[in-house]
């Protein structure tokens, strides 16, 4: 296997982007567009309807009763894929608002009577592709700039392929596994509609490296542990590299990272309107925001709280004290740190300072 | 570009009155002394093995065992003695999360490529660096996010200090004072005062720095940033200070890089776009792009101390491309162990 994936990773950039000559300046690769700044909640949205399909998935394909590690992952659904969007939805279309988190409470309920949910799973399933269509508008859905970043999200975000992976493999955390395994699902119907836009040469790039990640979710069950193939560096590579593909197919900078200061800024722009919405009692609208400024705040690859961490240390753990009161993340809050009972509000206006630290402490 | 050419335009002269040479992630290099030759060290992390390569004449002549479990216990980063005849290697396998016997640095003798000595380190070592008067042995733990020291005579850790997340790459500058430590999650580099003892600053760099190199005046340090396909240049005299940023390229996914005995480029390894950058120091700006028959995802890049030849570990194609300074140009590629991840370059003194 290592042998035919390391002779592709990024084999496409380089015979499309720099050619076989020796001068340098006019070669330098800059991205037309960017997708995560552009459409940050969008794709926040986006990302929760994949994760929550994606889960039920899951549910679908185990017919028998779970343990409670698994359980717990998929109570997910409920929460935080749900919470992505959920205000939106509603605001759109209440009826199938309703309807969806009915039908997801069930599996989830289902799940943790120790029942089948395939069955119930299955009937979720059209619901969520509905609510895809009432939340995400169907020209912006199609961009292909937008589906890039969908499709890298579900790659290298948290509970998706490369991460749930290695969450199952290395810690272990082993529920963690069929979470990637249904975002890699997604993944891998999300390429063939890319793939037939793609110059042939970033298709057949972008689609060895999918073949070569494919061994790594070879079962949509656990496998037995230890795991067959256990180096989640190589997966993290492969997914980082598939990025590279998507960069290159949608003209787009996929790691928001790369200007910490704009990232920093841009989080404090997203967060703010939610802090309102607490204080005016639309949560479900405030926490689909949270849970945009969280993914971009923890991102492994290219988050702000990898820098604020060693910067500015109380600050990002005073962050990751206040996001467990208004999301569910794998963030705990300390015994104490935060008083879970005090007002939304008032957690949201402190990541507010959290942001505002950020970006001194990055050079802002 | 040859011997006689650099000593036409006073490069030797130069590098020779510097002392020590620092190369990737501070690597020291011995000035050119007649009549020594080099050996080129291949780190290959899939074979548990090292590659070793005359570049008298350009062909494998053997290969070190560092572990009968290939594919669990991977050799990465590497070091050379200030006189270039002990290759040092960072050792440690695919479970960072677990501290295993092999998490190790082993010492290697250029002169019969036999395994000298074995440190202990804890904390899955994946980089490391020698200090100017070739006592001690720098490392970055990228499991445990900190930086180690290690006496050479006795084999044991002196410090231990925080730095960011994924530690990765090391370096210590050319007067010993300071050790700088790469994190890729936290996209910083650490400052280490040696001499007293204590972490002066963290520093903001690229996101996801990866390695770290000083110029032969120590007044520089230049580090990689893989994705956001820089490098940031940091002002050692200026209270280590970020002053510019060389763009690459976003695809250009630099990763190890090293200063070449002239002082008057840089070679960066781009694993993205399977290039080698050369950067002139004079004006930080890309001087040549060097892409023609290169080997597929570069990652390691060493110079020879004479400045004759580059090489460069080629990960994905299991290969090493040497490239000619005078052409900029790669002139041949040769296969070595699975996954090359760094190169070094050792030295086997004349004999007398």
């Amino acid at each position: 296997m290592f042998n035919g994936l390391r002779h592709w990773i990024g084999a496409g950039a380089v015979t499309l982007v720099l050619g076989l000559a020796t001068s340098a300046d006019a070669q330098i690769l800059e991205r037309k567009h960017e997708p995560y700044y552009q459409y940050m909640l969008p794709i926040s949205r986006a990302f929760g309807i994949e994760m929550l399909d994606a889960r039920l998935r899951v549910a679908e394909a185990y017919t028998t009763a779970l343990n409670n590690d698994l359980k717990q992952q998929l109570a997910n659904m409920a929460t935080k894929d749900l919470g992505r969007f959920y205000g939106t939805l509603q605001q759109k279309n209440a009826a199938l608002a309703t309807e969806l988190k009915t039908a997801v409470d069930a599996v989830v309920k289902a799940i943790n009577d120790g029942q089948s949910a395939s069955a119930l799973a299955a009937r979720a399933r059209p619901l969520v592709a509905r609510a895809y269509d009432a939340v995400i508008d169907p020209a912006l859905r199609s961009n292909l700039q937008f589906k890039a970043a969908v499709t890298a999200s579900l790659l290298v975000a948290e509970d998706g392929v490369s991460e749930g992976f290695e969450e199952a493999v290395k810690f272990p955390n082993r529920q963690q596994y069929p979470a990637g395994w249904g975002a890699w699902e997604r993944v891998e119907v999300l390429w063939k509609e890319l793939a037939a836009v793609a110059p042939p040469a970033l298709a057949t790039e972008g689609t060895l490296l999918m073949d070569n990640m494919r061994p790594f979710y070879k079962t949509k069950h656990l496998p037995p542990s230890p795991f067959p193939m256990e180096d989640q560096e190589e997966l993290e590579a492969l997914a980082h590299g598939m990025s590279t593909v998507l960069e290159n197919l949608a003209d787009a900078s996929l790691y928001v990272g790369r200007d910490m200061i704009r990232l920093a800024q841009t989080l404090a722009d997203t967060l703010a309107p939610a802090c309102a919405d607490y204080a005016a009692g639309r949560d479900a609208l405030a926490t689909e925001r949270v849970y945009a400024v969280l993914e971009h705040f923890v991102s492994e690859a290219s988050g702000l709280s990898g820098a604020v961490s060693v910067m500015a240390p109380e600050a990002d753990q005073r962050a990751r004290a206040l996001f467990p009161r208004l999301v569910v993340t794998r963030y705990q809050a300390p015994a104490g740190a935060v008083n879970m009972n005090a007002p939304a509000v008032e957690a949201c206006l402190g990541l507010m300072a959290v942001m505002a630290e950020a970006k001194k402490v990055v050079g802002g | 570009m040859t011997y006689g050419f650099l000593v036409r335009r006073g490069f030797v002269g130069a590098a020779l009155a510097s002392g020590l040479l620092l190369g990737a992630d501070g690597l020291a290099q011995t000035p050119v002394k007649p009549g020594d030759t080099y050996r080129i060290y291949v780190a290959n992390e899939y074979n548990a093995d090292i590659t070793v390569i005359d570049t008298a004449t350009d062909t494998v002549i053997g290969a070190i065992p560092i572990s009968g479990r290939p594919g669990l216990v991977r050799p990465r980063g590497m070091a050379l003695s200030p006189d270039g005849t002990v290759v040092y290697v960072s050792v440690s396998d695919f479970h960072p999360e677990f501290e295993v016997p092999e998490d190790k640095i082993v010492a290697i003798d250029t002169r019969t490529n036999t395994v000298l000595q074995e440190f202990r380190a804890g904390g899955n070592p994946e980089r490391v660096a020698i200090s100017p008067d070739g006592k001690q042995v720098w490392a970055s733990l990228e499991a445990i996010a900190h930086g180690g020291g290690y006496d050479i005579a006795t084999g044991t850790q002196f410090v231990q200090f925080r730095v960011g997340i994924e530690a990765e790459g090391v370096a210590v500058s050319p007067d010993g004072k300071w050790v700088y430590v790469t994190a890729e999650a936290t996209h910083t580099t650490t400052v280490y005062d040696v001499e007293n003892k204590r972490i002066l600053k963290h520093v903001l760099v690229g996101n996801r720095p990866r390695c770290v190199a000083f110029s032969l005046d120590g007044t520089r340090a230049y580090v990689s940033a893989e994705i956001g396909g820089t490098i940031s240049i940091i002002d050692v005299t200026r209270n280590h200070t970020v002053v510019a940023n060389v763009n690459l390229g976003l695809d250009s996914r630099p990763v190890e890089l090293v200063v070449d005995p002239a002082g008057k480029y840089l070679y960066v390894a781009g694993g993205g776009t399977s290039a080698i950058y050369v950067i002139d120091l004079a004006t930080n700006r890309i001087a040549h792009i060097i892409k023609e028959r290169m080997g597929r995802r570069p990652w390691g890049v060493t110079i020879t101390p004479d400045g004759k030849k580059v090489y460069t570990a080629n990960g994905l194609s299991d290969s090493v491309s040497v490239i000619d300074p005078e052409c900029m140009c790669v002139v041949k590629n040769i296969s070595v162990g699975r996954g090359a991840h760094s190169v070094q370059v050792g030295v086997v003194p004349a004999r007398g």
